[in-house]
């Protein structure tokens, strides 16, 4: 049953609705499996497929804190190293996202500009 | 942990409150709650399907309740759990007819040479040009589990002995009809997996 619960965590990584693929991208960037992840965020393994099939915390300042606070609270999390990690994900999603963007500003930079 | 029988309707009425009040922990907790039962029900609903295609159709299902939780009518359904039981019942359905599309029209449309076939006992995989098998096969490899890709090289290689079969599916242990009953199962589950992954004519 766990494993059905993992797969589709697993599965919707790909949708911003939830908050696996920001996990997903946190994880890879520091190179921990789904048992590293879990000890980070300072919650049981067994819990970390649900909380990845939760909804992705809000855009909204107040509402991203009241929604990772959610979070924190109901699966018994480090609140700030979840934060963190949501934050990380976003920017890394976000940076792949940007692809040929992301350079162009750079090239923007060479040319003397701040 | 995943649960094997439906929440009670008045849990599964409460989880569907905190959707509906956008509640970000809801949603994990609704797939928590129904996945494994749902996907329990339709196995039950649909003995002889694809057990991939059960577990999508769940999936489907919960990820867009948890999604739009909205569309979701109580006047028609009182209970939660009865509707997506209905709904996965319905991509159940849908992925069926899809197949069956794909089925209609194909040249190769049956593997097993059990009462011989016009070929005369040879496997009708000769239909199949040869690149296209193998890409099949890579196919095969990165989405079928171990047991049923050999249960796939078999048939590929034209094997007609149910031991073969049994031996590569570990049955040893089950008396003759069991065995034969569930390579008959196995076989069939991997021609589906196969037209699945047999690219769109």
């Amino acid at each position: 049953m766990a494993d059905q619960l993992t797969n589709l965590a697993t599965k919707v990584e790909g949708d911003p609705f939830f908050v696996s693929g920001l996990l997903a991208a946190f994880a890879g960037s520091e190179r921990l499996d789904d048992a590293g992840l879990a000890e980070h965020l300072g919650c049981r393994l067994e819990d970390l497929p649900i909380l990845k099939l939760c909804r992705a915390p809000r855009d909204d300042p107040a509402a991203f804190r009241a929604d990772a606070d959610a979070l924190a609270t109901r699966f018994d999390l480090d609140a700030a190293r979840l934060i963190d990690a949501v934050r990380c994900g976003r920017v890394i999603l976000r940076q792949r996202g940007a692809g040929p963007l992301f350079l162009a500003a750079r090239d923007r930079g060479e040319g003397g500009g701040p | 942990m995943s649960r094997s029988s439906f929440p009670s309707r008045e849990d599964a009425q409460a989880l569907h409150a905190r959707l509906l009040a956008g509640n970000p922990v809801a949603a994990g907790l609704a797939c928590e709650a129904f996945l494994a039962p749902l996907i329990a029900h339709l196995r039950r609903r649909f003995p002889e399907e694809d057990e991939h295609l059960l577990e999508d159709a769940a999936d489907m299902t919960l990820v867009n309740y948890v999604k739009r939780p909205e569309k979701y009518d109580p006047a028609r359904h009182p209970d939660p759990g009865a509707y997506l039981r209905m709904d996965a019942e319905g991509d159940v359905r849908n992925s069926r007819k899809r197949e069956g599309k794909h089925h209609r029209g194909r040249e190769l449309v049956e593997l097993d040479t059990v009462g011989g076939n016009e070929d005369g006992g040879a496997p009708l995989l000769r239909l199949i040009r040869e690149e296209e098998r193998e890409g099949l096969r890579r196919a095969a490899e990165r989405t079928i589990d171990s047991a049923d890709l050999e249960v796939m090289r078999l048939l590929m290689a034209g094997e007609k002995a149910t031991a073969v079969y049994a031996a590569a599916l570990n049955l040893g242990h089950l008396p003759q009809p069991e065995q034969e009953a569930e390579v008959k199962r196995a076989k069939d589950r991997v021609k589906k997996r196969w037209t699945r992954l047999k690219p769109h004519g």
